[in-house]
């Protein structure tokens, strides 16, 4: 904790060595965050470096009575990919349906490690992929959701449909090879 | 913030699957975005890496060894200077059996104390006045307790006042003497005939000041001529190491005596400094060349004061001629002994990196190396001068025209560049510094272990116009190697000073071994200063050196 202190003092100053410590400390956490949004290297790179560049200018608001460090790092970053995933008007058409199954009654990723878990959202659109990982890896509400995507609350749940229903494909032919 | 927490699954030391894209090039973007958004004050940028540091600690630590090295010398090259003083003291010994002026009575031969002053003859008449803020060497004296009836006088500053008119009315032929003598603020004046029975003033005292001394004794020679013979005789070892350059003593000759009075007039000026004791100097006085400073006597049983025109008789004074200047011409001879020089080899043995030894750099950046061996700049030779110390160890100044730093193939420079596709894919390609080379010139200090063996610390300077690089291009779509190529120049130039500092400064210990006029040596040498240009890395690899010198002076 203490080197995590000085290191933050460092990036209060600007000072590089610190926020490369920083980043190096953080990098794979956060990278594996970018990752469950964005298939492509350079989308997560830019995801993360500007989510990290949030946080090196806004270091000084950070308050650490309030929470941990890397939680506030992590949501910082986080709001990053969101944010890139708003500007990027989705192109799927979304198909409204008069009764959602509960989407909530079953986890794909319940018993699935990182390699898997990549591996199933990279066989899912942008969006999808996006509201996927929202709600099933980082506990995002429908609402919440609906908030932070700028989506009605039926395509919300059509993603999480359409996700559930892609996934099972690919667990049954993953299961069936 | 909290109420978000429990969106957050992740820990930051969990593990985590290998990131697709390596840190070191997602770091190189982010500095990118961080220069042009948060950019560094110029203070930021000279401490980055600590390289100001290290350069300003270095420079420091030159500072402090050459001024040791130097401190060093000059106290060794005091020796001779030593020698001389106790040459000058050699001068000073006064030859008993002279008979010049054996017609005094009193001698010193019971006295213990020595003498150890330089009387230096000149040919001008003349009282040297010294202005002294110690203390005079003349402790108070009760007049009446002086047995000098009939011999000495000694006067208070009063009295030397009404004896410098006294004097003034005897036509002393040197009136500056008088006027001295007057002004006098604590001078003692001995006066008269020292062997005939002159009166001494009652009541006269001699007093000690505490500022500007002017101790002047006047002893009246005896002289055939009415011309004062003075000689100013400097006071030797005393109290609180003072020295005769303190106090004058003026003495005259009246009387004429036979061997005087063949003798040409002569005024002695007293000149003593820095004198060591003849503990000091390792002087060996034997009890027959025992010779007294006349200060002692005021501290002595005033008995002894008879004794002072017998020093004064028997002392000969010999000229030394201008002996200051005397130890710098045995210096000039010394350095010049002591310089060496010769030829030197410097090769640089890399814990990495050989199948680059002896390629040598196109003139053309950033293009594949098609100079394969270049061997025979290996073998240019070096020079050196060294200045050897009293103690055996050495100061050497080595000039290389011709001296390699290899970087064991450290990465130098990453970036990325995206690739013509709308894919989004990049390239990554990292530039490895395998050597660079260019002049050297150094400075080392050699302490000497044993006879043959020394250990020597130094720095130097490398000056880098050529380097050679490794280039490697890896894509990010397959995360892997596409392109590699082994050897790239590089040749130092405002476009290339991201990669290449024009020069860096390294230093070096050694572990030498001396057999005839060969030296061998082996040791470490490392940057202090980083040898690429970047403002965020630094590039400071250790390397091995095996040194080969060749005397011939």
């Amino acid at each position: 904790m203490d080197q995590l202190r000085d290191i933050l003092e460092g990036c209060k100053r600007n000072d590089r060595k610190s926020q490369e410590g920083l980043y190096y400390q953080f990098y794979p956490a956060l990278f594996t965050l970018c990752r469950k949004f964005f298939a492509d290297e350079h989308d997560i790179q830019t995801a993360l470096n500007n989510g990290m560049m949030k946080v090196f200018k806004n270091i000084s608001q950070y308050d650490d009575g309030k929470g941990n460090f890397f939680n506030w790092a992590y949501t910082v970053v986080r709001n990053s990919c969101l944010t890139i995933l708003r500007d990027r008007k989705s192109d799927v058409v979304v198909t409204f349906r008069e009764e959602l199954p509960d989407v909530a009654d079953y986890d794909p990723f319940e018993t699935s490690n990182w390699e898997d878990i990549f591996q199933y959202l990279n066989q899912l659109p942008p969006a999808t992929r996006a509201v996927c990982s929202l709600f099933y890896l980082e506990d995002f509400s429908i609402k919440e959701i609906v908030t932070e995507m700028g989506m009605k609350e039926g395509t919300v749940k059509w993603h999480l449909n359409e996700s559930r229903n892609r996934l099972k494909e690919i667990f049954t032919k993953s299961k069936k090879s | 913030m909290n109420d978000k927490n429990k969106h957050i699954r992740q820990r930051p030391d969990d593990e985590y699957p290998n990131p697709g894209v390596p840190a070191d090039g997602a770091w190189a973007g982010m500095q990118d975005m961080l220069d042009r958004e948060m950019p560094l004050s110029e203070a930021d940028v000279s401490s980055r890496n600590g390289n100001f540091n290290w350069a300003k600690a270095i420079k420091l630590l030159s500072v402090t060894c050459l001024t040791f090295a130097g401190l060093v010398y000059l106290i060794l090259s005091k020796k001779p200077a030593n020698l001389d003083n106790k040459m000058k003291s050699e001068t000073l010994k006064e030859e008993r059996n002279e008979p010049a002026l054996d017609h005094r009575k009193n001698t010193f031969e019971n006295s213990s104390k020595t003498h150890l002053g330089v009387v230096k003859p000149t040919s001008i008449s003349n009282i040297i006045e010294q202005k002294s803020s110690e203390k005079p060497i003349i402790r108070r004296i009760q007049s009446d307790s002086l047995p000098l009836q009939g011999h000495n006088q000694i006067n208070s500053e009063s009295g030397l006042n009404q004896k410098g008119r006294a004097l003034k009315k005897e036509g002393v032929s040197n009136s500056n003497e008088s006027k001295k003598l007057l002004a006098g603020q604590s001078a003692v004046r001995l006066e008269g005939e020292l062997s005939s029975g002159t009166k001494r003033t009652p009541g006269v005292k001699s007093e000690r000041t505490n500022n500007v001394s002017k101790v002047v004794k006047t002893l009246d020679l005896p002289n055939q001529d009415q011309s004062k013979t003075s000689s100013i005789i400097p006071i030797g070892a005393h109290r609180n190491n003072r020295t005769d350059a303190n106090s004058q003593w003026v003495v005259t000759g009246e009387n004429s005596q036979a061997k005087l009075a063949n003798q040409k007039k002569e005024t002695f000026s007293g000149v003593q400094n820095n004198i060591s004791t003849p503990s000091e100097s390792g002087l060996k006085i034997t009890p027959e060349k025992r010779f007294y400073p006349i200060s002692m006597l005021f501290g002595r049983n005033m008995s002894s004061l008879n004794h002072l025109e017998q020093t004064l008789k028997t002392i000969r004074i010999q000229s030394t001629g201008p002996v200051s200047k005397q130890p710098k011409k045995m210096g000039k001879q010394n350095i010049l002994e002591d310089i060496h020089g010769g030829l030197l080899w410097n090769i640089s043995v890399p814990f990495s990196g050989y199948d680059s030894y002896f390629r040598g750099t196109n003139n053309t950046n950033f293009q594949v190396s098609g100079v394969s061996n270049e061997f025979y700049k290996v073998l240019f030779p070096g020079l050196w001068i060294a200045k050897t110390l009293k103690n055996g160890d050495e100061i050497v100044i080595k000039m290389k025209p011709y001296n390699q730093y290899f970087g064991s193939g450290n990465r130098s420079d990453s970036s990325r560049v995206r690739e013509s596709d709308t894919t989004g894919n990049y390239f990554t390609i990292t530039r490895r510094l395998l050597k660079s080379s260019g002049p050297n010139l150094g400075v080392q200090y050699n302490h000497a272990i044993t006879r043959g063996w020394s250990v020597g610390i130094g720095a130097n300077m490398q000056w880098q116009p050529k380097a050679l690089l490794g280039n490697e291009v890896k894509s990010s779509r397959r995360n892997s190697v596409v392109d590699y190529v082994p050897f790239v120049s590089l040749v130092q130039s405002t476009d290339t000073s991201n990669y290449l500092k024009p020069s860096f400064i390294a230093a070096n210990i050694e572990l030498l071994y001396s057999w005839k006029k060969l030296q061998l040596g082996a040791g470490f040498g490392i940057p202090v200063t980083s040898m690429i240009g970047t403002r965020y890395r630094s590039l400071r690899p250790i390397s091995g050196q095996v040194t080969f010198r060749w005397k011939l002076k």
